[in-house]
């Protein structure tokens, strides 16, 4: 049975064509994950069902709805698959209002349902 | 028989001896064959003496008596039948001298003394010497120039005592020194000739003190001067400065063949005998219009002669150019703009120089051809694009006149209400004006008025292009204006001429009652049911349920807002009295509303501390229909928020306004991470609770 005669230029050119999809995977999940932030932050701040701000400025009444709902309640009402965090803080960092997975929790006060 | 022998053999030979010695003392010759050793005879009288077996002499010859001096002399001693005896002269000093004395005694005065001494009457007694019991001088010099002194004793004789008398206080030719003096001198005195110290003197001295200066005339009446060194040493001149520009009685040429004298003071004397110019010098003020002189070398000016080509003022035309002479030389001074060599003035008739005349060289008119040549070709003035002829022409300006809007007569006493409420009374009477004339146009029209602009997009005024959106003020006009571009661009005044055409009248961005320009006036007042004048009222003016605008009452209850044209619900509150609303009030634009409350007695507080016509907690209701705070603190960090909102009550406690008690602030910071995948912030700025903050939202996965 004859070898394949494979090139080193063929070979090169797989291996970029690799690596090149990897990149492009790497960077489309990112920005995916960059897309459901926005949408996130969108739905939040613009006119939508679950805004809780209104021309900028939060609505005490909406923020306590979204606060009541859960979590799960919540992702499924936003459409997102990520699992993500909402927290409001001060000018110093202060944490304010917070609510999403525990997954992005790292110290158990944040981003509890 | 041989002892015996031997013994006479010695006996033979200790006598032969004995014998040998015998014999020899007993030589009359030799006086010292006896005698006595000196003071072994104690006994020391008259006679003989016994030597007490202490003496040897000879056999035969017996010791006498002691010779005091153990001298025995031949003739004066001897042995007399074995007795040494004396020769009969006195033995003892102090004797009479009988028959002499024995030596070593001398015979003195009819004494026996020994030699050297005298008989003294009592004794023998040596000669007297010096005088008893002094010192005496003896000659000699000693110490520090003095005298030697020898001390006679009792008995007049001189002792070995001496001593040095009458010295000086100092060693002759010796010197002491003591301390600096004078210039690097000391302090010195020397011992004199008579060993007395001199009197203290400054030796060694310098030339000079240190530091001391010493000058000296120099060069040409200058000065040098040397300075004394630390060693009291004069050190080297130094340069010779301040000289003078010359040595006293120095002359020398100087300015116009005149001559100077150098001064006592070293400097150069006024110049005289100068002459009145300079050799070689020419001048033509001292001559006629064109004539010149020279100055000779003696100064003094020579004779005028002509210079130049011409006199001043003449005029002429050579070979076409035309001349003048203003400076005695002739110069070209023609107008030939047209660069054909013949000057206007010499006859040259083109139209550069002469305005519509035309020549061989021009046209009629600018053409498309001659609109980029940098030439006037139809000599009206005006180059290329300038030259209306190239209006059009691509590359070049196009003419616009000046074009005003025309506006109608209503907007005009719109404009006139609006300056009449503003006091505006000059703008006001160029408004009737202009309807009373029925000039309704938005700056002065003038159609003359025109200029070429490279954009055809201009507004011109005054034969100036402007920009679309330019901004003038015409003198003495009646409105700002504003340019708005089009094809040609119009004059508008700038603000919103209509506020009910729902046109951006001013492009300002902001149309009909959006713009300020359009803003009306809410006013009016607010009075109780005795019709007295509510003081601090809020008027709150709502756009459906939201508060646009507030204002409050004078004491007089009266109020007052700005605010755009449209319809409003007002209320009115006061934490004494029951709030009023009054609904659908219209506000026109550029005018004036009234709206007038007439509150009861009661209360404008909810319980949570607003009013019921907003939704502000206003401290003012503390204590009415249920408001309350915690207290004072809280009721003024509460003012003017609104229920719900989380307001400092200090620095480590906040209220829930308006009547939560304070809490402890919990300060937690947001941690978030992603254990799996990439985490993705985003952070937009929003107000919660009155305060901006972040809101974040993180996305992980």
């Amino acid at each position: 049975m004859k070898k394949p005669n494979y090139k080193i230029d063929e070979i090169v050119l797989v291996f970029i064509v690799v690596v090149i999809v990897m990149i492009v995977s790497i960077f489309e999940q990112n920005a995916s994950k960059t897309i459901e932030a926005e949408k996130i932050t969108f739905l939040l701040l613009d006119d939508h069902k679950l805004s809780i701000a209104n021309n900028g400025e939060v609505n005490a009444n909406k923020l306590k709805e979204v606060q009541n709902m859960g979590y799960e309640e919540l992702k499924n009402s936003l459409n997102v698959k990520n699992d993500f965090c909402i927290y409001i803080e001060d000018e110093n960092g202060n944490i304010i209002l917070s609510k999403g997975s525990t997954k992005l929790n790292d110290d158990g006060f944040v981003c509890r349902e | 028989m041989k002892n015996i022998f031997k013994f006479a053999i010695i006996l033979v030979f200790v006598f032969a001896l004995s014998s040998i010695y015998v014999t020899a003392s007993h030589d009359p010759s030799d006086i010292n064959a006896c005698f006595c050793k000196p003071g072994l005879w104690f006994d020391f009288g008259p006679g003989p003496k016994d030597c007490k077996g202490a003496n040897v002499c000879a056999s035969g010859y017996t010791p006498l008596y002691d010779c005091p001096f153990a001298v025995l002399e031949p003739g004066i001693n001897e042995c007399i039948s074995g007795t040494c005896a004396c020769n009969g002269c006195s033995n003892l000093e102090g004797e009479q001298c009988h028959s002499g004395c024995c030596a070593p005694l001398q015979c003195s005065s009819g004494h026996c003394c020994l030699v050297g001494k005298v008989w003294g009457g009592d004794s023998c007694e040596f000669p007297q010497e010096c005088a008893q019991n002094t010192w005496q001088n003896t000659g000699n010099s000693c110490g520090n120039c003095g005298t030697q002194q020898r001390f006679c004793d009792s008995l007049g004789q001189w002792t070995n005592s001496y001593q040095c008398a009458n010295e000086g206080i100092c060693s002759t030719g010796s010197s002491e020194f003591d301390g600096g003096c004078g210039a690097c001198g000391t302090y010195r005195r020397d011992c004199d000739s008579a060993c007395q110290w001199s009197n203290w003197y400054c030796s060694g001295e310098g030339s000079c003190y240190p530091g001391q200066t010493q000058s000296q005339a120099c060069g040409n009446g200058g000065t040098q001067t040397r300075t004394c060194t630390s060693s009291c040493g004069w050190g080297s001149w130094g340069s010779c400065t301040g000289e003078g520009a010359c040595s006293p009685g120095q002359t020398q040429s100087c300015g116009s063949c005149g001559t100077q004298t150098c001064q006592s003071n070293s400097q150069w004397g006024s110049c005289t005998g100068q002459g009145v110019c300079e050799p070689g010098q020419t001048d033509s003020s001292g001559c006629r219009a064109c004539k010149a002189r020279t100055c000779l070398n003696n100064c003094q000016w020579g004779p005028c002669s002509s210079s130049g080509s011409c006199t001043t003022g003449e005029t002429q035309c050579v070979n076409d150019r035309y001349q003048t002479c203003p400076s005695c030389t002739w110069t070209n001074s023609g107008t030939n703009a047209d660069n054909d060599a013949k000057d206007l003035q010499c006859g040259d008739s083109l139209c550069d120089n002469a305005a519509n005349v035309y020549d061989s060289t021009k046209t009629a008119t600018e053409t498309s051809a001659t609109c980029k040549d940098s030439l006037d070709n139809d000599c009206d003035g005006k180059t290329d694009c300038v030259d209306s002829d190239c209006s059009g022409v691509a590359g070049c300006c196009t003419t616009i006149s000046r074009e005003c809007k025309l506006l109608q007569e209503y907007q005009f006493r719109d404009l006139f209400r609006r300056c009449y409420s503003e006091g505006n009374e000059a703008e006001c009477e160029r408004i009737r004006d202009r309807i009373n004339n029925n000039n309704y146009y938005a700056c002065p029209y003038n159609p003359s008025d025109s200029s070429c602009c490279t954009n055809p997009n201009s507004c011109v005024v005054n034969g100036v292009c402007y920009e679309d959106r330019a901004s003038i003020t015409l003198p003495g006009d009646t409105f700002r204006l504003k340019c708005v571009a089009r094809s040609p661009g119009q004059w508008v005044p700038e603000f919103e001429i209509d506020c009910a055409n729902g046109i951006d009248d001013d492009l300002d961005g902001s149309t009909d009652c959006s713009d300020q320009d359009c803003d009306g006036t809410l006013n009016g007042y607010v009075k109780n049911q005795n019709n007295q004048p509510i003081l601090l009222a809020d008027i709150n003016i709502k756009k459906d349920l939201t508060t646009v605008k507030t204002a409050t009452t004078n004491q007089l209850g009266d109020y007052s807002a700005s605010i755009s044209c449209g319809t409003y619900n007002l209320v009115a509150s006061h934490p004494d009295y029951a709030p009023q609303t009054k609904t659908n009030v219209v506000v026109l634009g550029r005018q004036q509303v009234e709206a007038n409350f007439s509150l009861v007695l009661g209360t404008s507080c909810e319980a949570d501390c607003t009013y019921a016509a907003d939704n502000l907690v206003h401290a003012s209701c503390d204590g009415k229909n249920g408001c309350t705070f915690y207290d004072d603190i809280a009721k003024n960090a509460c003012d003017l928020s609104q229920p719900g909102w989380i307001r400092d009550y200090n620095a480590s406690h906040y209220v829930v306004c308006a009547s939560g008690s304070p809490k402890l602030k919990v300060e937690i910071k947001a941690v978030v991470s992603c254990s799996s995948g990439t985490l993705v912030k985003m952070v937009r700025i929003v107000v919660y609770n009155g305060k901006p903050v972040r809101l974040v939202v993180a996305t992980c996965g």
